[in-house]
């Protein structure tokens, strides 16, 4: 008997005789010393506080045999077979330093920033390469592993200027943050500090080399997400640099993107540079519109400007990237703006007058004319409200030709599932083989490029493209221009008709510039068949899309804005554009009296009457429903400018000048009324799936043409009015359309 | 004191007495009977070396000797009923403020061409013209524009 144990011996014996003594014990079962020691040791580890994940994530373990535990500081996690020795920690609710390590992205290992200890491993291990083991035992907040970090810091702050106060990362900065964590309060470094040259990427991405600390999460994202292999690294050692090997701009349409994925101040956003501190900024949760995929974004404004947009995490829809158009067309809201009612004089000269007086001669002019040739035009960034009540008081005037810019004059508003994408944006991964028909999603959506790309990547799904020679970012066929390719794949005499039949889960992407196409119904008829022919719809997977261009579109069909004759413009005599500037309006007889109702002055306004100044969405609060199907609500950031009012209320001001008032003044009262036509709108931030698949449409007779489809948008940076007002997009489609 | 009678009495003689008033008011001999400033000044002035005259007008005295070091140079402003500090030029302020021992008109041969500005005096104090009004004050004739947003201009047609 060794004389340690000895001691232990007289330590436990001398620790009963001193329980036994004891005469006021609240609970008894300590007095039983042998029982209350077995039952310390069983809740040992449930004495541990209770830990959550690192932000509040939720671990899915998808197959329970491949479960294994690991310790995390003592603390045991159950986490799925394959993951990291990082992820592991976030379970565990540890938030590990990193700089290079991104969960989206391929794992690099470069950075050492997260190294942690584990037990019988000689030396600290980078967690974000490292997979944990069954029975892993991990220390993140050992001494050891603090130094180690410390040490990874001072090698960082070596060669990284103090520029902290001048950079425009500064206060939302990783390395500043995580100095304050683990850097010294002093540095040993004399020697001079490196310094790089500055990149061109272009017009948006504003490059500082000399802060970069080589965590290539710029360059994995290019070739990862973005699919563009115009970054990479060049030189050794102390030389390394990042950049695009020759001097060219980064031509992609997420590049904005680098400028959140950069841990540190050496890629920032350019509009932005020197603009604003990101404290001072308020941000508002609202949802992009310049596109149908409806991405989340925040806008951060100080006082009346926006002074730049940042995407919002949704896994469902932008994952956590933005498309450049999203991210800097914000400086096209403070350009061109319309703050005035005005009214078109004989002179042909607008002048500013009240508003009491424009809605007078509006509501005059609109009474003086015949029903059936008023005709109502939602424009592409109308929210639903607004929609609903300019179809409302057309209703009662007594026309019912209204319709949306972008969606035809001959929109099929009957089966839900004809106009949204019934795979929804984030069931696109799940797919083996696309079939793109005049559609160009890079320059359409491009966050349901993304995906596609992603999904490609990952299972090398095969794509098909039926439509103008487009540019792609990842391996396509090319099918053929015109319909003509549609029908011959449907009859399975197509080489690409046996791809199809061979993938699970097909999917076939139908793009919203069909629409406006003559035999726009007969090209539908021989989607429809190729997907009955391909097995595209089951009840467990639905592959039949139609890929939307504009914000407005899809509430507008939901809400049936259908016009009633497909020659109503021909023969109006009185057009309310509701923020419409895209619609052609050459056939329009010249007596017709034009009303404008919009936030800029684009092409609309020229041929208007009358101007009613409205608010754009970043002032206001509206219902978007995106290309899926999920209705989203825009918050106001910013107040509105001058004059200008929530569309909305201009009809419903309108509607009581002109003696028809609408049985709704507020903005509960409108979306009770919207419940009536289009519940679906009013589930907000939820995914409402089509009911009936499009197998219900009625048979057509028609043939498809020969014409080869068009490119539905011309250019990717200039698509609505606020970006065509934008001077920054107008400097990237210089610079970057080829 | 008999010099300084002495004195007064030649150049009345010299110059009549109309012009001798007329003098002694330009001078501000008339005005320093309410100003103490000003009468110091004019007694420190007698024996005292002129050691130039700057192109305001301002006197520039020095009286070595029996002068308390530091008092020993100073200066008679050419404005005899609002002076101050902010009217004595670049060039004097050194000679006046014992940073260097050269006059002001020593000094005005090595003033740059290219970028020495003209002397302007400091009118702070002298009624709202002068009062300084920042950028965005509403007082001030230039005001910045807080519109933050640029208008549609109806003027431009297709």
């Amino acid at each position: 008997m060794g004389l340690g144990l000895l001691a232990s011996r007289a330590l436990r014996s001398s620790r009963i005789i001193r329980n036994s003594t004891r005469t006021i014990v609240s609970t008894p079962e300590l007095k039983n010393a042998d029982a209350a020691a077995a039952a310390a040791a069983a809740d040992a580890p449930s004495d541990l506080p209770k830990r959550n994940p690192v932000g509040g994530a939720r671990v899915h373990l998808p197959n329970p045999e491949d479960v294994i535990e690991v310790f995390v500081d003592g603390y045991p996690v159950k986490i799925p077979k394959g993951m990291t020795v990082l992820q592991a920690c976030e379970i565990a609710g540890v938030d590990i330093p990193r700089f290079c390590y991104h969960s989206r992205l391929s794992i690099a290992g470069n950075c050492r920033m997260c190294l942690v200890e584990v037990e019988k491993s000689p030396k600290p291990v980078a967690s974000c390469a490292m997979p944990a083991l069954p029975g892993m035992k991990i220390k993140t907040d050992t001494p050891i592993a603090k130094k180690a970090r410390e040490g990874v810091m001072e090698f960082l702050l070596m060669n990284h200027p103090l520029d902290c106060p001048i950079c425009d990362q500064g206060g939302e900065c990783d390395l500043q943050d995580q100095s304050m964590a683990f850097g010294s309060d002093r540095g040993r470094f004399t020697e001079m500090k490196r310094s790089v040259v500055d990149k061109n990427l272009g017009p948006l991405v504003k490059t500082v080399m000399t802060r970069c600390i080589q965590c290539t999460r710029c360059v994995r994202f290019a070739s990862e997400v973005a699919g563009v292999e115009d970054l990479g690294m060049l030189g050794r050692g102390s030389g390394e640099e990042i950049g695009t090997y020759v001097e060219k701009l980064m031509t992609s349409e997420l590049s904005g993107n680098v400028i959140d994925i950069c841990p540190v101040g050496a890629l920032t956003s350019k509009p932005f540079a020197f603009k604003a501190r990101n404290w001072e900024l308020k941000g508002t949760e609202s949802i992009d519109v310049t596109d149908a995929v409806g991405s989340n974004i925040r806008i951060d404004s100080r006082g009346p400007e926006v002074m730049r947009v940042v995407p919002r995490l949704n896994e469902d829809i932008n994952e956590e990237w933005i498309s450049d158009k999203t991210r800097f067309f914000y400086d096209g809201l403070k350009r061109q703006r319309l703050n005035d009612p005005m009214i078109r004089g004989a002179d042909g000269r607008f002048q500013a007058v009240s508003w009491r007086d424009a809605l007078a001669i509006v509501a005059e002019v609109m009474h003086q004319i015949k029903p059936e040739e008023i005709v109502g035009v939602a424009g592409k960034l109308s929210d639903a409200e607004s929609m609903m009540a300019l179809k409302d008081l057309l209703n009662k005037m007594g026309s019912n030709n209204i319709f949306c810019e972008g969606n035809g004059m001959r929109p099929n508003a009957d089966l839900r599932s004809g106009y949204i994408m019934n795979t929804s944006i984030s069931g696109l991964e799940k797919a083996d083989a696309f079939l793109l028909v005049g559609t160009q999603p890079r320059v359409e959506a491009a966050m349901v490029n993304a995906r596609i790309h992603k999904t490609v990547k990952a299972t090398n799904a095969k794509v098909g493209y039926v439509g103008p020679a487009a540019d792609f970012n990842y391996d396509h066929e090319h099918l053929g221009t015109d319909p003509q390719t549609l029908v011959e794949i449907a009859k399975g005499s197509h080489p690409f008709s046996s791809a199809l039949k061979n993938a699970k889960n097909p999917a076939i992407i139908v793009g919203a510039g069909v629409f406006d196409r003559d035999d726009k119904d007969a090209i539908f008829a021989a989607v429809d068949t190729i997907a009955k022919n391909n097995n595209v719809m089951r009840p467990d997977w639905n592959g039949l899309n139609v890929l939307l261009l504009n914000a407005a579109q899809a509430a507008a069909l939901d809400l049936g804005l259908v016009p009633e004759s497909d020659k109503c413009i021909e023969s109006a005599k009185f057009v309310y554009l509701m923020g419409a500037d895209d619609v052609n309006l050459d056939k329009l007889p010249d007596d017709a009296f034009v009303v404008y109702q919009g936030h800029h002055g684009d092409r609309g306004v020229y041929r208007a009457n009358v101007i009613l100044p409205a608010s754009a969405f970043t002032e206001k609060e509206g219902i978007y429903e995106n290309t899926e199907g999920c209705a989203q609500i825009t918050l106001p950031a910013v107040p509105t400018v001058g004059d200008a009012r929530d569309d909305w209320k201009i009809v419903r001001a309108l509607s009581e000048v002109a003696g028809v008032g609408l049985p709704y003044d507020s903005l509960g009262a409108i979306r009770s009324r919207i419940k009536t036509v289009a519940p679906n709108l009013l589930e907000v931030d939820e995914r409402q799936p089509a009911t009936f698949s499009t197998s219900l449409r009625p048979e057509v007779s028609q043939k498809v043409s020969a014409t080869p489809f068009t490119p539905a948008v011309e250019n990717f940076y200039m698509t609505d009015a606020i970006t065509r007002a934008s001077k920054i997009m107008a400097q990237c489609s210089a610079l970057l359309k080829k | 004191m008999a010099s300084v009678v002495r004195s007064i009495f030649q150049s009345i003689k010299e110059k009549g007495i109309g012009n001798f008033l007329k003098e002694l008011k330009q001078e501000g001999y008339v005005r320093c009977l309410a100003d103490g400033n000003l009468l110091q000044t004019k007694i420190h002035n007698i024996g005292a070396t002129l050691v130039g005259v700057d192109k305001f007008g301002n006197k520039y005295y020095e009286k070595l000797g029996d002068t308390q070091y530091g008092r020993h140079r100073w200066v008679e402003y050419a404005q005899k009923n609002r002076y101050n500090a902010s009217q004595v030029p670049a060039e004097w302020h050194g000679w006046l403020h014992h940073v260097t021992d050269h006059t002001g008109d020593e000094l005005l041969l090595l003033k740059p061409k290219r970028y020495g500005l003209e002397h302007k005096e400091n009118f702070s104090g002298e009624g709202d013209a002068y009062i300084y009004h920042s950028k965005g004050h509403t007082l001030n004739p230039g005001q910045r524009d807080w519109t933050r947003y640029q208008t549609w201009q109806p003027t431009k047609k297709e």
